[in-house]
């Protein structure tokens, strides 16, 4: 690819950028796969991966994942690399994601931090300047997966990993590195959201908070008895958003009332508060109006 | 292997009880073909034999049974057959599908359709086997149920015979008596009564002859593919719960008919719900051939077994304002036994109850032990009385209609019933394309002949509207279920079928050897809503028959909790009459029909019906 094929990033002058996800971690704490944790109508890979690309462009983000790990569908113009990097620390995953055919630098983060803004990827690739590295740093702590690297150091991390020295601040000490603190972070993300990772369930719980209402979803006939509940309560914004939750919350509804990715099953609906019924997954919920789920088979 | 003919025997069965004749009569192929079998076939059995305004129970009109094509083969759900007669509820045209084996030895005995006229001069079976029909005296089997009459009869025969036949509530001519076999009922329009108006207990059937198929390898293939299908999620809701988990679902959707339509939910529906049912022992029962299994048999504390339906759920329950879970069960146990529509019984009675709690039966000292809402146990006295026809039982025992025109006054706009057929459990004015449905259909307020109610379920419509755009929904839904219940297959399969117009199509090119595509099926169902409706207008049907009670076309919509909760939608719409008129509109231009609901001479050509339609001389 030539120089002018390369797609021109938002803000900062049109130079080049490009983005990685990393999402091969063990989500131990979690105990599931934070990669397939539903967060408003999609996947925390999925939207990580979106975000990303809403910043550095379309086609110049991969995704990090494990040798064989299962990946919720991605757009096409995503590459996904392999690579085993558990246990290596937060510099394992830039070996990969800082691939030497592009010289572009790299923003690079994990799935697991939802409420990442693009404007805070725009605000670290402006802090880069001539420097190696730009990273975020809030209350005195450094933010590698919040960070864009030039793919130069990619050598030196090489070099530390092997020497295990695997604590980022050992990169920054050796590099030109802007350290891009709470203030302008705050600028751009009042709550510095952007931060937040979700290593647990109460982190995931409250994130999904800071993100999206709570909607009620009342379950009918089968979807009810095989739910084993008349009622359950998800985060979201949208009907998509919401039954995505749904199914990742009560996995028996899949596949008979609800598709793994969150869509009706044939013969089911979904009602707003009994008065109308709706199956567009981007349809917006208004306020305290819960979902009905029930069979389209009505007949008696 | 393939012949050329297949699925139809071509001929019928005439059995003149009066004279105690019978005689085979020819059905040519092409009626055969135009017409399918079920309810096609029998409309025009019922408008060829029923003399222009004959009354229902008189003995010279008919009693039909008709089969059809699929009989016999492995296809499942198909071991149905369609009942018609002239219904004493409604004075207009009957029909009611049962399942049982009983259709096989029918289809056995090496004919596609009975045909039933005169009456016998005592109680009597009407025995048809390959070698024809004859009577035997069925004295012994007075005021037995159905269910009871089969095992005598069938420890009488042998097991291999099937019984279809009356309880009590057929012999005393209620006109909500159905007809049962194996447990199921041929449950709507009183053709019960037309049958014990002939002095028939019940037609005792055997015999074993083999229907040919014309390409009997494409009919296992289709077959099996058939059943793999009925086994999946289109059907899971029939085979896990049964129809009785729709009560929650209508009560939320504030459509569950309830106090006789004075409200739309019922705050006590969670302990009466299908899902309090599933709470007690419960087994699942199969129809004949079927392999979806949809009946939901429940065990009460006493040790009785219950098969329980949406309809009788909510017909026996809220509509009645009964809240007590085992004393529904009862009463439908009840009306199996003494052989009464749960429907119609419910609808009645739940309108004497308003009748007695407005005041309306002062001075009418008969009907003193009319029971109020929420009454359980004057419930399950009043469906005695009703089979009994004893006290206000016997008044009851008219339908709704005849009851409130004795008793006038505001009354008739009371009653529950579209040309004197009560309404099923859907409430119109939170269902409008299903109030459509329910006005228009040829047998009155009914369920089974038109699927409408899912027009309101999908996704964008408004079902608190009565729009225009109702009617070609409505119509189109009507033809689907006029090309199922000819078929017969059952309508529990739909969701298991991409397309019933073609899948059905492809079975019957393949059971018969029509080249039958699904526009020629589709049509096939348009001429079928169009003969059932000219059989109506013979005796006598008008626009003004299509319509509603008139409390449903007057008062907003209430719901259990009006004014405390504030959940449940549609509080305060309305379904106007001019509303309903427009929509009424819609659907007769839907069928090309006249904007009076009359079939244009012209289209009853182009439907093929010009040979077919109802005679208009009395055919004796
Ligand atoms: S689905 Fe139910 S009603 Fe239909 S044939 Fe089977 S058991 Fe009978």
């Amino acid at each position: 690819m030539t120089r002018d094929d390369v797609p021109r990033a938002r803000g900062s002058g049109g130079a080049p950028r490009r983005g990685a996800v990393l999402c091969g971690g063990r989500s131990r704490r979690m105990g599931r796969d934070k990669a397939w944790l539903p967060f408003g109508g999609e996947r925390l890979l999925q939207r990580a991966a979106r975000i990303v690309a809403g910043a550095v462009g379309a086609g110049r983000v991969v995704v990090v994942a494990r040798p064989g790990q299962t990946l919720p569908a991605l757009s096409g113009d995503i590459t996904v690399l392999r690579d085993d990097v558990r246990d290596q620390g937060p510099l394992g995953g830039l070996v990969p994601a800082l691939r030497e055919d592009d010289d572009a630098p790299c923003f690079v983060t994990s799935c697991d931090a939802p409420l990442l803004r693009a404007e805070v990827i725009d605000l670290l690739f402006a802090a880069l300047g001539d420097a190696d590295v730009a990273v975020a740093e809030a209350a005195g702590y450094v933010h590698p997966l919040c960070a864009v690297y030039r793919p130069r150091v990619r050598p030196l991390i090489e070099s530390m990993m092997a020497a295990r020295r695997l604590r980022p601040v050992f990169l920054y000490d050796e590099v030109p590195t802007v350290r891009v603190g709470e203030v302008a972070l705050r600028a751009v993300d009042p709550h510095l959201h952007c931060l937040r990772n979700v290593n647990d369930a109460d982190a995931y719980e409250m994130a999904l908070a800071a993100a999206f209402p709570e909607v009620r979803i009342e379950l009918f006939d089968i979807a009810r008895a095989r739910a084993g509940t008349a009622c359950a309560t998800v985060r979201a914004a949208t009907l998509g958003g919401a039954l995505l939750a749904l199914a990742d919350a009560c996995p028996a509804l899949v596949p008979g009332v609800l598709t793994a990715d969150g869509g009706l099953a044939p013969h089911w609906r979904a009602s707003l508060g009994g008065e109308r019924f709706i199956d567009d997954a981007a349809a917006v919920l208004p306020p305290h109006t819960p979902i009905l789920l029930l069979s389209a088979l009505a007949g008696g | 292997m393939t012949t050329q003919h297949g699925g139809h025997h071509g001929r019928y069965l005439h059995v003149d009880l009066s004279t105690g004749s019978s005689r085979h009569v020819a059905i040519p192929r092409d009626v055969a073909r135009r017409l399918i079998g079920g309810v096609g076939i029998g409309a025009w059995l019922l408008g060829r034999h029923a003399p222009p305004g004959v009354a229902p129970l008189d003995a010279a009109a008919p009693f039909v049974v008709a089969l059809s094509p699929l009989v016999g083969t492995p296809l499942t759900t198909s071991a149905k057959f369609a009942v018609v007669a002239k219904s004493p509820l409604t004075d207009r045209i009957g029909d009611a599908l049962a399942s049982d084996r009983f259709a096989v030895l029918l289809k056995g005995c090496g004919v596609d359709a009975l045909v039933v006229t005169g009456a016998a001069a005592d109680w009597s079976l009407l025995i048809v086997d390959e070698d024809g029909a004859r009577l035997e005296p069925a004295a012994d089997l007075a005021l037995l149920s159905a269910q009871a009459a089969e095992e005598r009869v069938r420890e009488r025969r042998g097991d291999h015979w099937r019984f279809f036949g009356i309880g009590p509530a057929g012999e005393r001519l209620v006109h909500f008596a159905t007809v049962s076999g194996d447990s199921r009922h041929a449950g709507r329009g009183g053709l019960g009564a037309v049958l014990g108006s002939k002095r028939i207990k019940g037609i005792a059937v055997h015999g074993t002859r083999r229907t040919p198929l014309h390409d009997s390898e494409r009919v296992v293939a289709l077959a099996r593919a058939l059943s793999e299908r009925s086994l999946g999620p289109g059907t899971a809701k029939y085979r896990e719960l049964g129809t009785v988990t729709n009560l929650l679902v209508m009560n939320r959707l504030n459509a569950l008919p309830t106090r006789n339509f004075t409200s739309g939910s019922f705050e006590d529906a969670e302990a009466i719900s299908g899902e309090a049912l599933h709470a007690l022992p419960s087994v699942r029962k199969h129809c004949a051939s079927c392999t979806i299994g949809c009946e939901h048999v429940f065990e009460t504390g006493s040790g009785t077994r219950v098969r329980m339906e949406y309809e009788s759920l909510f017909a026996l329950g809220p509509l009645c304002g009964i809240a007590d879970r085992d004393a529904i069960l009862k009463a439908a146990a009840l009306c199996d036994d003494l052989g009464l529509d749960v429907i119609s019984a419910g609808g009645t009675i739940a309108f004497a109850m308003e009748c007695r709690e407005r005041g309306l039966l002062a001075g009418h000292e008969d009907f003193a032990t009319v029971p109020g809402f929420g009454d359980a146990e004057g419930l399950l006295r009043m469906l005695a009385d009703i089979a009994a026809r004893r006290g206000a039982g016997a008044a009851l025992a008219e339908g709704s209609r005849r009851l409130a025109r004795r008793l006038g006054g505001e009354a008739p706009g009371l009653a529950p019933h579209v040309k004197g057929l009560e309404l099923p459990g859907y409430e119109p004015r939170a269902m409008q394309t299903m109030a459509l449905g329910l006005a228009v259909s040829a047998r009155g307020a009914d369920h089974n002949r038109s699927g409408a109610y899912e027009a309101d379920l999908r996704p964008g419509a408004d079902r608190f509207t009565a729009d225009a755009d109702k009617g070609p929904a409505a119509a189109a839904s009507e033809v689907r279920a006029a090309v199922l219940d000819s078929l017969i297959l059952c309508k529990f399969l739909r969701g298991a079928l991409d397309d019933v117009l073609a899948e059905g199509a492809a079975m019957l090119a393949a059971v018969t050897g029509f080249d039958m595509t699904r526009d020629e099926l589709e049509e096939a169902g348009r001429r079928i809503v169009a003969l059932r409706k000219l059989f109506n207008a013979r005796e006598g049907w008008t626009a003004a028959e299509d319509t509603l009670p008139a409390r449903i076309l007057a008062e907003p919509l209430a719901g259990a909790g009006t004014g405390a909760r504030t959940n449940e939608p549609g509080i305060g719409v309305t379904l106007s009459a001019e509303g309903l008129t427009r929509m009424i509109a819609s659907y007769y231009a839907a069928h090309g029909w006249t904007d009076r609901g009359e079939i244009p001479a012209g289209l009853v050509e182009a439907l093929l019906l010009t040979d077919l339609a109802p005679c208009s001389e009395d055919p004796r």
